[in-house]
C-alpha cells in the first residue's frame, strides 16, 4: 500500500496496463507533451513514445468514434475527453455505433475500449465544464461506466476497464484528483459492476458515487453526532448497477437517500431512485429522498454555484427528512 | 465522359481479363439481387426500406477487386455492392436481408447493417458519415499491427456525397492524413443524398478537391467504368499499403433507383435518367470484355451469377427465423435494467 | 378465466414463509400443467411449484428475492395476456428476469380505513402491521404527515403483548386477519410430531370467511410441553387456545392424534362443537405402528428419518421435498424431541394405543366425518369398524396416513360439507 493521490493512481494504472500489454494505448487531447490538463498521463509519452501515446486535434465525435472501431480492430485505445461536458460530441459515437455493434453483429466483434473523462462542480469552471453527465452515458445498453471515489478504486477500476472486452466510459471528478488514500501496489482490480460499503450504519442508506461520496461520508459525521448511524453505498460502477448491495443495505436501514451530482430531472438519482421502488418497496419506511444538482446551467461565481449543487449539508438534510 | 475503352492494356492497376471477368459476375449477381430484393420488399418478405445500388455497382465492385479479408472496409446504408465486392457469401447476405436466423448477423442487423468479421467486412452503416471514423480507427489499429508485424494491411471506407458533408468526415480526414493512417476514402459519388441533389448541399462540385486541404493526394473516375475504379483505388490501396497515407478517390456515378424502396420519387430528371441508363456499369464492363471472351461464356457467366442470387433467395426463404435470446452473458446488454 | 398459482399449491408442510428463488418462466410465457413455474424456498428447502393448468403466464406477483406467507398468489396463469388499459400500460407487467415487480400486495403506501379514510402507512409498517395481524386503522403514525412508520407498528405491538401461540403459528396469514362471518371458528388440530403448518395444504382449499383457528398440542411447534400428558391434559391446552379466540362454538378438524383430542373436546362444555372431522384418528383401536414411532423418534439425521416419514404417505413422492429437515430443525429450534417423546411415551406406550375415543364419538350427535386413506400403514383403517353409526366414512384411495396433504382439496370439500350440514337451518 501506498498513500497516492487519485490522479496518481490513474497514471499507476495506465503506467501498469500499458507495461503489461503492447496493445493498449492513450489518445485524446493535451495528453501526450503535456501530460494530460490534469496531469494523469505526465510522463507516459517518454516512456512509451508517441505511437502509444497520442496528441489529438480537437475532434471528440470522431475520436471516440475511432476508438470504438480500433478496439474491434485488435488495440487497445483509451481515450481522454478532456471534460464530461464535451460527451455530448462522443454520445452518437456511444449510442449509434459502440452500443450495437457487438449485439447486432452476434458478437462477431467485442470493443475493449476506454473512455475516460472528468465531471463535476465546485471549481468555478462554468457552465460548460461543471457538469456531472452520468445519465447521458449510464443510458446507453453496451456501455459500462464506472465513477470511482478513492484513489484505490480509481487504480483498481482503470486496470480492470482496461482489461474488460466492452467499451467502457470512465467518469472521474476534477475535485477528486488531489485527494489521497491508500492504494495497493501492483497487481490490484476492482471487479466493475461491484458496488462498496464506504461506511457501514443502521438508520438510512446514502447510495451515492464519485465524489458524492467524500460529501455523503461528512454528511454521515454530522449526522452521526445526532445520534443517527448512516451507511454509504459507494455504488463506483454505475452500470451494470450493483442492485444486490443496495437492496441488502436498505433491507436494514429502511430507509433511502439517492445522491446523484448530474441534474435532478431524468438524471441517475432517478434511476436509483426507481430501483429502490422496485426492488425493495416493502422495506421502505419512507419515501425514497433524492439530492441532485437543480435543474439550470451551473453558474459561475461560488454563492451561485454552491447553492445549485449538492453538498454534505443537502445530503444531510435530505437524511433527516427520511427518518422523520 | 471516358468510355474506358483501350485503357486497360499495360497501365498500371489495369486488372486482368479473369479479374474483370470476377468484377462483371460480381456486379450482374448484385444487380439481380437487387431487383429480387425490389420484388421481396413488394411482396412484404423484407422489413424496412432497402436502398438499391443499381447503376452503382461499379465502384463498390471496382474499388473492393483488390482487397484481402484482413483489409477492413466500412460500408454505408446502400452496400450491397460493397458487402459482394468484401467477399460476403451470397446466402448468408439474403437470408440477414429476409431477417433469418441463418442470416450474416442471425438477423440481427438487417440490409443497412451487415457485417462480416471473417471477410473484413465491419460493416454497414446508417448513419450518413458513420463509416468515416470508423474507417480511421481501423486504419490506427493496423498501422500499429503492420509496425508490429511487416503487414501492410489496410482500411477502406465507401462513403457517398452526402456524408461528405458531415463534420466527422473533415475530422477523420484531417486526423488520417496527420497520422499517416493506412486508409482510402472512397467517395461513390451518386449525386444525390436522400432527394437532395449534390449541387443544394456544397459549394464545390468536385468534392475531391477538399483532400488538397489535408495535403492529401486524390483522383475522380468514372464510377460507372469498374475498370477505371479498380485502377484509382488500386493505386491508393497501393500507397496506403506502402505506408504514404491515406488518399481520395471520387467515383462519380449515379442512382438510377430512388433513396429506398419507400420513396416516392419525382426529384431525378428524365433525361439524367436516360443519359446514365445508355452508361449502365454493366453493360459497359461487358463491352470492354467483347475482344477478349466470346459472347457465349459472357452469358453463362450472368447466367451463373443470377442463379447464384434466385438459389439463395430461394434457400433463404425457407429458413427459420431467429428467436429472441438474452445475449452472450460476457456482453453488457440486459433484457431489462442494467 | 385464470388460475392462481399459490404458495400452498406446490409448497410443504412445516412452512411458514418462503423466499422466491427463481421463476422458470416469464411474463408472456407459455406454460403447461405440471410445468415447474417458479421455485420457492423455505427456511428448509427448495420447492418447485408447478403450473396447475396450461395457459399463459400473465403476471408475477412476487418477484425473485421477495418472502411471502402461506397461502399468497404468486403469479397467474390466464389463456391469453390481457388487453392493456390505455390508462394503464405503464403498469403493464413485464418483469425480467433481474427486475423484480412490486410485490404482491395493495402497490400504495396508502390504504384505506375503515371509515374509508386514507391511511398513510410506509411500505415496511404495512407489512409489519398485516404479519402480526394488527389493523392499520387502529394505529396512530407518527412520520410526516401522520405517515405510520415500522416504529409505530413496533410500538403497537409492545403495547399490545404477547400474542397467543396459536395466533402467531401462522405469522403470514394470522387469524385475526381473517374477517369472520359466524362465530364459530373452525379449528384444525394437527397430529403426533406436525405442528400448525400441517394444515398449510389444506387451508387454502377451505372457502373463506370463516376464522380458522390452528391451535399446537402441548410440546409441538412452539406450544409449551407438558409433563406425561394424558389425552384430557392435551384437550384441555387446546380448549384454552379456542377458548383464548372468544369463541362460544366452533367446528373441530383433527388429524390423528389430534383427531382423538378432538373427539375428547367434542364433549366439552365451555366451547359448543358443532360438528367433527377426523382425519385417520388415534384412540379407535389397539394398534399403531410402533416401529414408525421408535423411529421417527429416534432419528438423528435426514437420513435416518426419511424412510420413517415415507411410511406416512401412500407415495414417497408426495411427501414435500426437505421435510425430514424441516422436522428435525423444528426440534433444534424449539426443543421439542424430548417432550415429544415423553408423550409418545405417555400415550402410545409399547406402541400401542392407550387412548379410546369411541365412547366420546358414540355421545358427540353433531355431523362426524371420518376421512381415511386406504394406503395408511401408521393406524390401521379396519378402526373403522369401531365407529358408531351416525359417523360417515370416507376411505381415499391412493393416501397414506396424511390424507390432508396427499389429497387436501378432496380433503377441504368433505370438511366444509360437514360444516355446512352443521349449519342452523
Amino acid at each position: 500500500m501506498a498513500m497516492m493521490r487519485y490522479a496518481e493512481a490513474l497514471r499507476a494504472a495506465l503506467r501498469e496496463e500499458m507495461q503489461r500489454d503492447p496493445s493498449v494505448w492513450l489518445m485524446g487531447e493535451d495528453i501526450a507533451v503535456y501530460g494530460g490538463v490534469f496531469k494523469v498521463s505526465r510522463d507516459l509519452l517518454e516512456e512509451f513514445g508517441p505511437e502509444r501515446v497520442r496528441d489529438t486535434p480537437i475532434s471528440e465525435q470522431t475520436l471516440t468514434a475511432m476508438a470504438v472501431t480500433a478496439a474491434m480492430a485488435g488495440t487497445r485505445p483509451v481515450l481522454e475527453i478532456m471534460y464530461a461536458d464535451f460527451l455530448p460530441l462522443s454520445v452518437d459515437a456511444l449510442i449509434n455505433q459502440a452500443s450495437i455493434y457487438n449485439y447486432i453483429w452476434n458478437g462477431q466483434v467485442t470493443m475493449p475500449f476506454v473512455l475516460r473523462t472528468q465531471g463535476g462542480g465546485g471549481a468555478g469552471a462554468g457552465a460548460q465544464h461543471s457538469k456531472s453527465l452520468d445519465a447521458l452515458v449510464a443510458h446507453i445498453p453496451g456501455i459500462k461506466v464506472v465513477a470511482p471515489a478513492t484513489a484505490a478504486d480509481a487504480k483498481g477500476l482503470l486496470k480492470a476497464a482496461i482489461r474488460d472486452d466492452h467499451p467502457v466510459v470512465f467518469l472521474e471528478h476534477k475535485l477528486l484528483y488531489n485527494t489521497r488514500d491508500e492504494v495497493p501496489e501492483g497487481e490490484h482490480l476492482v471487479e466493475i459492476g461491484k458496488a462498496r460499503i464506504a461506511r457501514a450504519g443502521t438508520d438510512v442508506s446514502i447510495i451515492a458515487s464519485s465524489k458524492m461520496v467524500v460529501d455523503a461520508l461528512k454528511a454521515a459525521e454530522e449526522l452521526a453526532k445526532e445520534g443517527v448511524s448512516v451507511e454509504i453505498v459507494d455504488l463506483r460502477t454505475l452500470r451494470p448497477l450493483d442492485r444486490d448491495t443496495i437492496r441488502a443495505s436498505i433491507a436494514k436501514t429502511h430507509h433511502a437517500v439517492v445522491v446523484n451530482e448530474g441534474w435532478r430531472f431524468c438524471g441517475y438519482a432517478a434511476e436509483l431512485s426507481a430501483t429502490i421502488m422496485e426492488c425493495c418497496f416493502d422495506e421502505l419506511d419512507a419515501p425514497v429522498e433524492r439530492v441532485a444538482t437543480h435543474d439550470i446551467p451551473i453558474p459561475y461565481s461560488e454563492p451561485l454555484e454552491s447553492t445549485v449543487l449538492p453538498d454534505a449539508a443537502k445530503i444531510a438534510a435530505a437524511a433527516r427528512r427520511a427518518l422523520a | 465522359m471516358l468510355r474506358g475503352a483501350g485503357r486497360r492494356v499495360a497501365m498500371k492497376n489495369s486488372p486482368t481479363v479473369e479479374e474483370q471477368l470476377e468484377m462483371l459476375r460480381r456486379m450482374v449477381a448484385v444487380r439481380h439481387l437487387e431487383e429480387r430484393l425490389g420484388e421481396l420488399h413488394k411482396a412484404g418478405k423484407t422489413r424496412g426500406p432497402i436502398h438499391r445500388c443499381d447503376g452503382q455497382e461499379a465502384v463498390g465492385i471496382g474499388a473492393t477487386a483488390m482487397l484481402d479479408d484482413e483489409d477492413l472496409l466500412t460500408s454505408t446504408h446502400r452496400g450491397h455492392a460493397h458487402y459482394v465486392g468484401k467477399g460476403v457469401g451470397m446466402h448468408p447476405i439474403v437470408a440477414e436481408i429476409l431477417g433469418r436466423a441463418t442470416g450474416a448477423c442471425a438477423g440481427r442487423a438487417g440490409h443497412m447493417l451487415i457485417a462480416d468479421m471473417q471477410k473484413g467486412l465491419l460493416g454497414g452503416n446508417a448513419i450518413v458519415g458513420g463509416g468515416i471514423p470508423a474507417a480511421t480507427g481501423f486504419a490506427v489499429s493496423l498501422q500499429m499491427k503492420n509496425r508490429a508485424d511487416g503487414g501492410q494491411r489496410v482500411a477502406m471506407c465507401i462513403f457517398g456525397d452526402g456524408a461528405a458533408q458531415t463534420g466527422i468526415c473533415h475530422e477523420s480526414m484531417n486526423i488520417a492524413a496527420l497520422w499517416k493512417l493506412p486508409v482510402v476514402f472512397v467517395l461513390e459519388h451518386n449525386q444525390y443524398g436522400l432527394t437532395a441533389h449534390h449541387s443544394t448541399q456544397s459549394s464545390v462540385p468536385d468534392l475531391s478537391v477538399r483532400a488538397a486541404g489535408y495535403g492529401m493526394p486524390s483522383e475522380i473516375v468514372d464510377g460507372n467504368d469498374v475498370i477505371a475504379v479498380h485502377r484509382a483505388v488500386g493505386t491508393a490501396v497501393e500507397r496506403a499499403r506502402r505506408g504514404e497515407g491515406p488518399s481520395l478517390v471520387e467515383a462519380k456515378t449515379y442512382r438510377m433507383v430512388g433513396f429506398s424502396t419507400s420513396d416516392v420519387g419525382g426529384y431525378q430528371k428524365d433525361e439524367d435518367l436516360a443519359i446514365w441508363r445508355e452508361r449502365d456499369p454493366i453493360v459497359l464492363a461487358r463491352a470492354m470484355l467483347a475482344d477478349s471472351v466470346p459472347a457465349e461464356r459472357l452469358d453463362a457467366l450472368a447466367n451463373e451469377a443470377r442463379a447464384e442470387v434466385d438459389a439463395a433467395v430461394e434457400r433463404a426463404l425457407n429458413d427459420p427465423l431467429p428467436t429472441f435470446t438474452d445475449h452472450a452473458p460476457s456482453a453488457p446488454y440486459t433484457v431489462a435494467g442494467a | 378465466m385464470s388460475g392462481d398459482i399459490t404458495l400452498a399449491g406446490g409448497a410443504g408442510e412445516y412452512m411458514e414463509s418462503a423466499t422466491v428463488v427463481s421463476w422458470s418462466a416469464g411474463v408472456g410465457d407459455p406454460v403447461k400443467a405440471g410445468e415447474v413455474v417458479v421455485v420457492v424456498e423455505t427456511a428448509k428447502a427448495a420447492t418447485e411449484i408447478e403450473a396447475e393448468r396450461d395457459g399463459i403466464l400473465v403476471e408475477i406477483l412476487t418477484p425473485e428475492g421477495a418472502e411471502v406467507g402461506i397461502g399468497a398468489v404468486l403469479g397467474r396463469i390466464a389463456d391469453s395476456l390481457p388487453a392493456p388499459a390505455p390508462q394503464a400500460a405503464a403498469q403493464l407487467p413485464v418483469p425480467a428476469p433481474d427486475m423484480p415487480v412490486a410485490p404482491a400486495g395493495p402497490a400504495s403506501a396508502t390504504i384505506a380505513g375503515e371509515a374509508g379514510r386514507r391511511i398513510s402507512i410506509s411500505p415496511l409498517a404495512r407489512r409489519l402491521a398485516r404479519q402480526a395481524g394488527l389493523d392499520p386503522a387502529g394505529l396512530t403514525g407518527s412520520g410526516p404527515g401522520g405517515r405510520i412508520k415500522s416504529r409505530d407498528v413496533e410500538r403497537a405491538l409492545r403495547e399490545q403483548g404477547p400474542v397467543p401461540a396459536a395466533v402467531t403459528a401462522a405469522p403470514a396469514r394470522p387469524v385475526s386477519a381473517i374477517p369472520a362471518t359466524t362465530a364459530a371458528p373452525l379449528v384444525l388440530i394437527h397430529g403426533f410430531g406436525a405442528n400448525a403448518a400441517a394444515w398449510n395444504m389444506l387451508r387454502p382449499h377451505l372457502d373463506g370467511g370463516r376464522q380458522v383457528l390452528t391451535p399446537e398440542l402441548p410440546g409441538h411447534g412452539r406450544a409449551a410441553a407438558l409433563s406425561r400428558p394424558s389425552l384430557d391434559d392435551l384437550a384441555e391446552a387446546v380448549l384454552a387456545q379456542i377458548e383464548a379466540s372468544g369463541a362460544r362454538e366452533c367446528d373441530l378438524v383433527g388429524h390423528s392424534l389430534g383427531g382423538a383430542v378432538a373427539a375428547v373436546l367434542s364433549g366439552n362444555l365451555s366451547v359448543r362443537v358443532r360438528s367433527l372431522t377426523l382425519i385417520a384418528p388415534a384412540g379407535l383401536g389397539p394398534e399403531i405402528d410402533g416401529a414408525f414411532l421408535a423411529g421417527f423418534l429416534a432419528a438423528g439425521t435426514p437420513e435416518s428419518l426419511q424412510p420413517w416419514l415415507e411410511r406416512l404417505v401412500g407415495d414417497a413422492a408426495t411427501l414435500p421435498r426437505g421435510y425430514a429437515q424441516a422436522v428435525l430443525r423444528e426440534r433444534e429450534r424449539f426443543g421439542v424431541g424430548a417432550a415429544q417423546a415423553e408423550l409418545a411415551q405417555s400415550l402410545f406406550p409399547d406402541g400401542t394405543q392407550a387412548l379410546r375415543i369411541a365412547a366420546d364419538l358414540e355421545r358427540f350427535t353433531g355431523p362426524l366425518k371420518v376421512i381415511w386413506g386406504r394406503g395408511d400403514r401408521i393406524i390401521p383403517q379396519g378402526h373403522q369398524s369401531d365407529l358408531p353409526g351416525h359417523a360417515a366414512c370416507h376411505r381415499l384411495a391412493g393416501t397414506g396416513h396424511m390424507p390432508h396433504i396427499e389429497a387436501s382439496a378432496l380433503v377441504a370439500r368433505l370438511v366444509m360439507q360437514n360444516l355446512r350440514s352443521a349449519e342452523p337451518n
